[in-house]
């Protein structure tokens, strides 16, 4: 059966597929990661999730994808149908269908920020002297003040950029995979490159902008997020009846500062310097769970996305190296761009104290907009940044209507229009949801913990499996080579058999371990406690209706699969000679 | 920044760089000595949610 769409040229697919995992957290999540957990230790366990997690998983969705689409199947549900051939088989699938379409509802929400931050520095409004007030027009912008105070359309609401962001995705959508998708890609993606290019520039010249504070410069910012061994200076807490115990006060970067430390620390018995070194901060399970989990995100593996991208290859195209050069193109936007531009840029502005334990909120819209209203020609820097991340945020947001498309399209079967429509209102009704309940973002952080982050493991556990176990390696090997201009080296049948499965098994282990049992803290997580109530802490009607929401698309989603199964089934049957 | 600083940003950003340049010589090549299979445009054809 033949395609309905297909890719116009390799380079298009690549591009595309690299610009659905180049998003924001290339350029804030990742840096703020890296100077979190010490630059050489996370690196170390950074580069061994992306070939033992990363690489395998991409390289079975980007063949399941084209095993998928050479049968006429572009959808998770339709693919996994052909692949497991059981009746559930298909309701596996349908996480790879959810997923995108809940984290798209808040998803563009954050893309119309960058886009109002943007042309805020173009109406030159960002002129901020304090991170508290750039953190008040940040809240102020998004409404995180109060419920339904993001709604309005005035120009320093958010909702007049939500508008155009949605009619934006739409209208490319609408075009489809060649002439909107991958149209859209091929300009994006080296524009930018050459964006985050001119900006590197910039904020590597920065030299030290304040000669009043010598130790706040751009080569300290770089040692704060890549020195392999963290110098940290602690204050010594003594407890009742009880053993005395060490806090961390600060991070020391800096000969200057470190010396200085070390004094401090001498004339005071309450204060200590530690070095924790590398292989130290490897044994706290905590880094590589950041570590493999920045890798899931920003490769975009586990999302669906990939599946049904690769459903559009033809049957002979190569999926190695395309696979490698969208990973790898992903990998240099996060490691030798995003990681060399804000964190370093903040330090230079602020010292440790302005960027440490910043989220990726806080880094972006809080702490950068006042550093570039800092700068010279801060204006011109803080649009060209905050396109950047628009142009990063459109060709992600894009990668995740078009898995939902296709699946309303094959279980349906409606065509682009009535596709688009449907998906239009669906998206409009959620991320109306998103919008209104803005106070503290609270719908849009548990969406992204439960669809964003939990149900990201389990999709992407669940492909590893489905190729190293139910399609086999041995099929499987041959389909990733059919077309190939390289080979993957023969050790990856071992990894994607049992090493990726192990690997992300485990992870999920630690992952509910710490970020829902809530191990070490003083019960289970906040995630948890929003849904169930807890002592003193009562239960989040919005968190609630967020799940609520999440369990709607699920069975719609499965409601409208189990339409469909009778006729996919018949039709495979019929193509195969069994009915 | 420390020298063990230097090094781990080196050799992240010359890892990643090296492999993302060696992709992009790989496809230039194969392009330009015409390996690349020939492709058609956006065709409207039957799949599953056209089936008949």
């Amino acid at each position: 059966m033949p395609n309905k769409e297909s890719w116009n040229s390799r380079i298009g697919v690549i591009l595309a597929v690299s610009g659905s995992a180049v998003g924001l957290g290339n350029f804030l999540r990742f840096p703020g990661q890296v100077a979190q957990y010490g630059g050489g230790a996370f690196m170390l366990a950074y580069f061994i999730s992306f070939l033992l997690i990363g690489l395998p998983i991409c390289w079975a969705e980007w063949t399941m994808g084209r095993m998928g689409g050479q049968r006429g199947f572009h959808s998770s549900p339709g693919i996994f149908n052909l692949i497991i051939r059981r009746p559930w088989g298909k309701y596996l699938g349908i996480l790879g269908v959810a997923v995108p379409l809940i984290i798209y509802m808040y998803y563009v929400y954050i893309e119309s920020w960058c886009l109002g931050y943007s042309l805020g520095f173009v109406r030159g409004v960002m002129d901020f002297d304090t991170v508290a007030e750039s953190g008040a027009f940040w809240s102020n912008f998004i409404g995180a003040g109060e419920d339904g105070s993001a709604v309005g359309f005035g120009i320093d609401r958010v909702g007049m950029f939500l508008a155009i962001c949605f009619a934006l995705n739409f209208f490319l959508i609408y075009r489809g995979i060649a002439k909107g998708i991958e149209l859209f890609c091929l300009y994006a993606m080296p524009a930018l490159v050459v964006l985050a290019v001119i900006i590197l520039l910039r904020v590597l010249t920065l030299g030290t902008p304040d000669a009043t504070k010598p130790d706040q410069n751009i080569v300290n910012g770089l040692g704060y997020l890549w020195n392999p061994t963290k110098v940290i200076l602690q204050e010594r807490t003594v407890n009742e009846n009880g053993p005395e115990t060490w806090s961390d006060l600060t991070e020391l970067v800096g000969a200057e500062v470190v010396k200085a430390g070390a004094a401090e620390a001498a004339a005071s018995p309450d204060l200590r310097i530690v070095e924790k070194k590398i292989f130290q901060q490897l044994k706290n399970p905590q880094l590589w769970l950041a570590a493999a989990g920045q890798i899931f995100f920003s490769l975009s593996v586990g999302f669906g996305v990939i599946i049904t991208y690769a459903s559009y290859l033809r049957k002979r195209d190569d999926i190695v190296l395309s696979g490698l050069s969208a990973t790898s193109a992903n990998e240099f936007c996060e490691v030798s761009l995003g990681g060399l531009i804000s964190i370093p840029a903040a330090y230079a502005f602020l010292g440790v104290a302005g960027v440490a334990g910043m989220g990726t909120f806080g880094l972006g819209f809080n702490v950068l907009p006042m550093v570039f209203s800092s700068m010279p020609f801060g204006n011109l820097f803080g649009f060209l940044f905050f396109f950047l991340l628009f142009l990063a945020a459109v060709t992600s947001s894009l990668s995740m209507l078009q898995p939902v498309i296709a699946f309303l399209e094959e279980a349906l079967r409606i065509n682009r229009k009535q596709s688009v429509a449907i998906l239009g209102l669906f998206t409009a009704l959620g991320s109306g949801f998103v919008v209104y309940f803005s106070k503290d973002v609270k719908a849009l952080d548990t969406l992204d913990f439960w669809m964003g982050t939990f149900m990201i493991f389990v999709l992407a556990t669940t492909q590893i499996i489905l190729f190293g176990w139910v399609v086999g390696m041995e099929k499987g090997w041959k389909e990733v080579h059919r077309g190939a201009s390289i080979r993957v080296p023969r050790l990856f049948q071992f990894i994607m058999k049992f090493i990726t499965p192990s690997f992300l098994l485990v992870i999920f282990f630690f992952f509910i371990g710490y970020n829902v049992l809530g191990v070490g803290q003083s019960g289970v997580s906040n995630y948890v406690k929003d849904l169930i109530g807890g002592e003193g802490s009562p239960s989040s009607l919005v968190a609630r209706l967020s799940v609520g929401l999440i369990l709607l698309t699920l069975i719609f989603i499965g409601l409208v699969t189990g339409t469909a199964a009778k006729r996919w089934t018949r039709q495979l049957n019929r193509e195969e000679g069994t009915e | 920044m420390t020298l063990g600083g230097w090094l781990v940003m080196v050799l992240s950003v010359g890892t990643v760089s090296s492999l993302f340049f060696w992709c992009i010589y790989r496809i230039s090549v194969e392009k330009s000595t015409g390996n690349e299979p020939a492709r058609k445009p956006d065709a409207e054809t039957s799949g599953p949610g056209h089936e008949a």
